[in-house]
């Protein structure tokens, strides 16, 4: 026999130390509670970024719709940023409105 | 020569963890945790750090597989995850810790290299197992933790040397070469039990 082969056979008995079936069951509900609490610790702009990476990763494959509703968004911001930032526009539109209730107001009284 | 890749069996589930599945992730931790944890325990021989640690591992493992591309399988790299991070903590507090012996698994006791190893009539060698035990964990706190892993995953997890030399991210050589030293100086300390 190879003269380590027994030293060997004695480190293989290490093997057995490990706990039983029941600890790695715990061990499963010990890594959620430890993750919920480290979720806890975390400062919110942490999570909404955690978040928005696991959204994201979620259209991978799909990258022409999330380009689409990304162009979309886009599109949507600008036209907020430039109807928002001239209040001539939004006024003229309230005027638009204004007119049409007094013509039916008037159009009434004629009945 | 390497031979042809053999597919990552963990695969279809690290898929499914990867797209926030976290049943399928559980199903890694079930899969993987019983090995691990011999792996850890016999670098760190303390029930209680290798809990610890391996819950760190899982953790670590949890945050980082969205960027584990498959490169290698799943296995090698939670392996090399463990290894390293059960390295940097004994070298962070390099500490010879007193070794627990409270749970040690009493199927030892089936074991046929364990009947003839303490079975012989000699009374003198008739050792008990906790003896026993004491005398192995001191066998290994003694090597250095790089030599301790190689025997761990060489010895007790029975892993061939290559996939220890991807683990390591060393070659075979090393891997060949750390065990022949480290195969000496456990001989030298377990002299009394090869008789």
């Amino acid at each position: 026999m190879d003269e380590f082969e027994k030293v060997r056979k004695l480190i293989a008995l290490k093997r057995y130390e490990t706990p039983g079936e029941a600890y790695f069951e715990r061990f499963v509900e010990e890594f959620h509670d430890r993750q919920r609490a480290e979720m806890l610790r975390l400062p919110v702009h942490r999570l909404f970024l955690d978040r928005l990476d696991t959204w994201l990763n979620g259209w991978r494959g799909k990258q022409w719709i999330a380009g689409s509703l990304a162009g979309a968004c886009a599109a949507l911001i600008a036209v907020a940023f430039v109807t928002g930032g001239n209040p001539e526009a939004g006024s003229e539109f309230q005027g638009e409105l204004a007119v049409e209730e007094f013509d039916s107001t008037s159009l009434l009284r004629e009945f | 020569m390497a031979g042809p890749r053999k597919p990552d069996e963990d695969k279809p589930l690290v898929e499914r963890a990867q797209n926030g599945d976290t049943e399928a992730f559980d199903e890694l931790i079930r899969k993987h945790s019983s090995k691990l944890y011999g792996l850890v325990y016999n670098m760190t021989s303390n029930h209680e750090d290798t809990n610890d640690l391996l819950q760190d591992i899982f953790a670590k493992a949890y945050r980082s597989l969205k960027r584990f591309q498959g490169k290698s399988t799943f296995y090698t790299w939670i392996y090399s995850i463990s290894v390293n991070m059960t390295l940097n903590f004994l070298k962070k507090r390099n500490r010879q810790r007193k070794v627990s012996l409270d749970d040690v698994d009493l199927n030892i006791q089936n074991d046929s290299d364990f009947i003839e190893s303490t079975s012989k009539s000699d009374p003198v060698k008739e050792v008990n197992i906790l003896e026993l035990q004491q005398r192995l964990n001191g066998a290994m706190q003694a090597l250095s933790e790089d030599h301790r892993a190689v025997v761990t995953m060489f010895d007790v997890m029975g892993m061939p040397h290559n996939e220890i030399a991807k683990i390591l991210n060393v070659s075979p050589g090393t891997v060949r070469s750390r065990l022949f030293y480290a195969h000496r100086q456990l001989q030298n300390y377990l002299e009394e039990f090869r008789q």
